[in-house]
């Protein structure tokens, strides 16, 4: 490939002991802080939420310990992360792509739990590959639409982008996961517009969806719960006790919270199990019934802060890889953001997306901070003498 | 060149998209947190707090002596949870024991797919603690309370009764709903997702204030006393029903009341709407000679006849195309007005109130209170027909004179007569005597005695004349009763028919009095209805007497000193 002249690697480095050379690789004076500041506030104040909205099951710290130690981890991948010039994933891309298509096929091996084979038991924990499929398929994307000069306007360069991201999109909407597949289908589309996709091809894309989710309808592809939840946010209020039940318990937690919330511990909508899963894709409820309105809009305004500087990194990187790499985590977290917050408050379908950094779960905790550790590599190299040369 | 723009363009369109995107969100989240929040918040209280009312303790209601003639006792109701009852057949088992229930009924419960259901409803709480005792799971307890009557039939038809939720539904318990009843208080419980109420959460909102003890004017001896009597006469008499009561003529107070067929409160599921009917206060029935006494009042008091004026009665009186003849038809004869009276001679009656005219008689009966209700604090009182002077015919003077053509209840009855007795003023009955606060009674000041109807005198030459129909010669001897002078009046009036103009050929028999003559303390009303004989003065005078004689004896009132004795008769006068 033609980016592998970009690296130039020194030989003399392999010398050095391991801390130093990795200090060396880590030009913490370009690491963005108010970044890193705004994510570890997101994670602690999703910690805390955690812990008010599962200390009534027993043990009460069940969750809590867990989403600790996925913190930790997290962390610890974050720094990995952004540990090695991010280009040096550009010749693993292909190898990594193929083998997160193989672990979401593994899926299918294991048990299914609520009928879905969204997870793979790894001892104690249970590791989600569509997680990091989303992160691998923005990186095959990256690495494809730079490889092409950021020029998808030609059509056969422009199917073969989506086919990368339909592969793991049809498998991942097999298990099914419906939230993460729609997810990867929105990040193509962003990254096919920024990557100079024209217009009338994405106007065709749409089309093509539109016809292929009806045909999806006509045949029974969806299934029934499926649709439901996704129509359901537009009349929860006719239909209370049935499917409309999470969004409208949604919104009398959120609204019940008012200017300053019930203080913590004291929601009684979350204490009571009104709201379901809520400690996953309902945790900004309990944020709006707990903290209020001054909690819920310092979540908002934490991921603005989030996004506002991962715009301002994703502009300035010093390569097209690394613009299209950012400009994907960009659009996953932002996409996720708007739907989770969207749907809690009744204005989204109810769709199975978490939102990042706040919901329990390892692999979306784990994916969010490598994402974020990529987007810092990114930052930090953004001038050559930052880069090992 | 061109493309880097454009690509430019592009980049801001997104970024611009997601903010605008953010700040729907965020508007949104206004909205709901600022502008709807108060509905939501309600929302939320309503799904997690249920809310449980609290019955008050309702008030006892004694007698005038302070015996308990109602009381609210405490019990407990048994329910299940049934999914959450573990061995159904062997709690079945305990349960229908104590219970004393059939083992599979209660089983039958238990294995029901509800959330919900009652295993006993109000059961005494002797037995209930035996069942907490067993702690079986999915067993559940409501601290209840329910009315019980301790003296069962005695009383019952002025009592009344309540319905499940302790609220008055008919008789005094109705009527003084508002006192008896207290105030209900309410409790809020907070319940979870599934509907399971959290221990503990109790939250009480209004305090249940508690209903007031109240004392009747009842004398529960005289009242059984009367209604013993009353039976043994429907027996005795082979008649329909019975009704009559025991009034204080100088107070207003009623020491009894009753009616024959009558119920037992206590016994709910067997309740006939006839037998809770309070007769004397809901029934109207034509007064006939009974009602003499008023016309007589009138001419006395209008000055239109003495006692000792002689007045000529013929065989029989023609009025328009109506022959008027006396009950027991004899030859034309002089009698002094006194004798009209006693022996009840339509004929004489009939002239004197012809006397006294029409606008005058009409006059009385609105002054005695006939066509009003008396203001008895019972619910569903009636007040009686009295035709409007205008509407009277050729020939209502002299049915009206008599008691035909009008209708009244026996309380409107007793009141006219109690009036008389206690001098000329007008009595307003009543039951409620006072409400007990605290250790101390304070009196409800309702009845009494009103305007004066009639002067003292001629209230006075009334009662002589009364005194008369009880006497040798007089209809109502049987009235008689030992040691006490008495003074009333006798009544046989055919009953009209129901719906249809003209008479039934069957008849009600009436007795009104009071005692003692010299200082009047007790009027009394019994009223049988179609007995046989169908006489007042032989089968409602002889119950008279026994009631009035009981009465006067059970509130020892000094005998009269001059009292005639009474002397063995065959057979009462006619009417």
């Amino acid at each position: 490939m033609r980016t592998q002249s970009e690296l130039k690697f020194e030989p003399d480095l392999v010398d050095q002991s391991l801390p130093r050379r990795f200090l060396k690789r880590f030009p913490t004076r370009n690491i963005d802080r108010v970044l890193v500041l705004s994510v570890l506030a997101l994670s602690i104040i999703g910690i805390i939420m955690i812990y008010c909205a599962t200390r009534a099951d027993t043990p009460s710290t069940y969750y809590l310990k867990r989403q600790l130690v996925f913190f930790i981890l997290a962390l610890l991948f974050m720094v990995l992360c952004a540990g090695f010039d991010y280009r040096r994933i550009i010749p693993y891309s292909k190898f990594i792509y193929v083998a997160t298509l193989f672990l979401l096929l593994l899926t299918f091996v294991f048990p299914a739990r609520s009928g879905a084979h969204r997870w793979m038991s790894i001892g104690i924990f249970d590791f989600q590959p569509s997680e990091i499929a989303k992160l691998v398929t923005i990186i095959m994307l990256a690495t494809f639409i730079a490889d092409h000069n950021m020029d998808m306007s030609d059509n056969r360069e422009f199917l073969k982008a989506l086919g990368i991201a339909l592969v793991p999109m049809v498998l991942i909407f097999l298990e099914p996961d419906l939230g993460i597949a729609i997810s990867i289908f929105v990040i193509f589309v962003g990254m096919a517009l920024v990557g100079g996709a024209r217009l009338k091809q994405i106007a065709v894309l749409g089309l093509a969806t539109i016809a292929t989710v009806v045909a999806g309808i006509e045949l029974h592809l969806l299934k029934g719960y499926q649709l439901e939840r996704l129509l359901v946010f537009i009349k929860s209020d006719i239909d209370p006790y049935g499917a409309g039940y999470n969004l409208l318990q949604s919104k009398i937690a959120i609204g019940s919270g008012r200017l300053f919330g019930r203080g913590i511990f004291q929601g009684t909508q979350t204490n009571l199990k009104f709201i379901p899963e809520h400690h996953t894709d309902f945790i900004f409820s309990v944020v709006g019934e707990e903290l209020g309105f001054i909690g819920a809009a310092l979540i908002l305004f934490l991921f603005g802060l989030l996004l506002w500087r991962l715009l301002r990194i994703a502009s300035g990187a010093r390569d097209s890889f690394g613009t299209m790499l950012a400009t994907g985590v960009i659009i996953m977290f932002f996409f996720q953001v708007l739907v989770n917050t969207g749907m809690t408050l009744g204005i989204m379908p109810v769709a199975g997306i978490t939102l990042p950094f706040l919901s329990y779960g390892g692999s979306s905790l784990i994916v969010s901070f490598m994402c974020v550790g990529l987007i810092l590599n990114i930052g930090m190299r953004k001038f050559p003498q930052d880069v090992q040369s | 060149m061109k493309e880097k723009i454009n690509r430019e363009r592009r980049v801001a369109t997104v970024v611009v998209v997601f903010f605008l995107c953010l700040a729907v969100v965020c508007i949104r989240l206004v909205i709901i947190q600022g502008i709807e929040a108060r509905r939501y918040k309600q929302i939320a209280d309503k799904q997690r707090f249920s809310l449980l009312t609290v019955t008050p303790r309702r008030g006892t209601i004694f007698d005038r002596e302070g015996e308990i003639l109602a009381i609210s006792e405490d019990v407990t109701t048994i329910y299940a949870t049934p999914y959450q009852v573990k061995n159904a057949s062997s709690a079945a088992k305990k349960i229908a024991r104590v219970l004393g229930e059939d083992e599979s009924d209660v089983q039958k419960k238990l294995n029901s797919k509800k959330g919900f259901c009652y295993i006993a409803k109000k059961v005494d709480n002797r037995v209930a603690q035996k069942i907490k005792k067993m702690k079986i799971e999915g067993i559940g307890f409501i601290s209840e309370s329910k009315r019980f009557y301790p003296m069962g039939k005695v009383a019952s038809q002025i009592l009344g009764v309540v319905d499940t939720d302790n609220k008055g539904q008919t008789g005094l318990e109705l009527y003084h709903e508002s006192l008896l009843g207290g105030r209900q208080g309410q409790i809020a419980i907070e319940k979870d997702a599934s509907g399971l109420p959290i221990p503990g959460s109790e939250k009480v909102k209004t305090y249940p204030s508690d209903g007031t003890d109240v004392t009747l004017t009842i004398d529960s001896e005289i009242q059984s006393y009367l209604e013993k009597s009353l039976e043994s006469a429907v027996e005795e008499y082979n008649a329909k029903a019975s009704t009559g009561f025991v009034m204080d003529c100088n107070t207003g107070d009623i020491l009894a009341m009753a009616s024959y067929p009558t119920f037992d409160p206590n016994e709910r599921d067997t309740l006939e709407l006839s037998a809770m009917r309070n007769r004397a206060i809901t029934d109207v029935f034509e007064p006939g000679s009974c009602l003499k006494v008023l016309t007589a009042a009138a001419a006395l008091e209008e000055k239109v006849v003495t006692p000792g004026t002689i007045i000529h009665v013929p065989k029989e009186l023609r009025i328009y195309d109506k022959i008027f003849k006396d009950a027991v038809p004899v030859g034309a004869r002089d009698l002094p007005f006194t004798e009209v009276i006693s022996q009840s001679s339509n004929v004489g009656t009939i002239e004197v109130s012809q006397k006294i005219g029409s606008e005058r008689l009409y006059r009385y009966l609105n002054l005695f209170g006939l066509g009003h209700k008396t203001g008895v604090d019972y619910p569903g009182e009636v007040r009686g027909i009295v035709p409007a002077c205008d509407d009277w015919s050729g020939t209502s003077i002299a049915t009206i004179g008599i008691g035909q053509g009008v209708s009244v209840t026996a309380l409107q009855l007793g009141c006219v007569l109690g009036a008389v007795a206690n001098g000329g003023e007008k009595v307003y009955p009543h039951f409620l005597k006072a409400r007990i606060k605290g250790s101390h009674m304070e009196d409800c000041g309702l009845g009494g005695l009103g305007e004066e109807i009639i002067s003292e005198k001629t209230a006075q030459e009334l009662k002589l004349i009364l005194e008369k129909v009880v006497e040798p010669g007089g209809t109502g001897t049987k009235a008689r009763i030992k040691f006490y002078r008495v003074g009333g009046k006798t009544g046989t009036a055919e009953k009209p028919n129901v719906g249809a103009p003209g008479y039934s050929g069957t008849y009600m028999a009436t007795f009104a009095g009071f005692a003692p003559v010299e200082n009047p303390r007790l009027v009394t009303v019994i009223v049988l209805d179609e007995p046989c004989p169908i006489w007042g003065g032989s089968t409602a005078a002889p119950v008279f007497s026994e009631v009035m004689g009981f009465s006067l004896q059970h509130l020892n009132i000094p005998p009269s000193q001059n009292a005639v004795p009474v002397q063995e008769e065959g057979k009462g006068s006619l009417d």
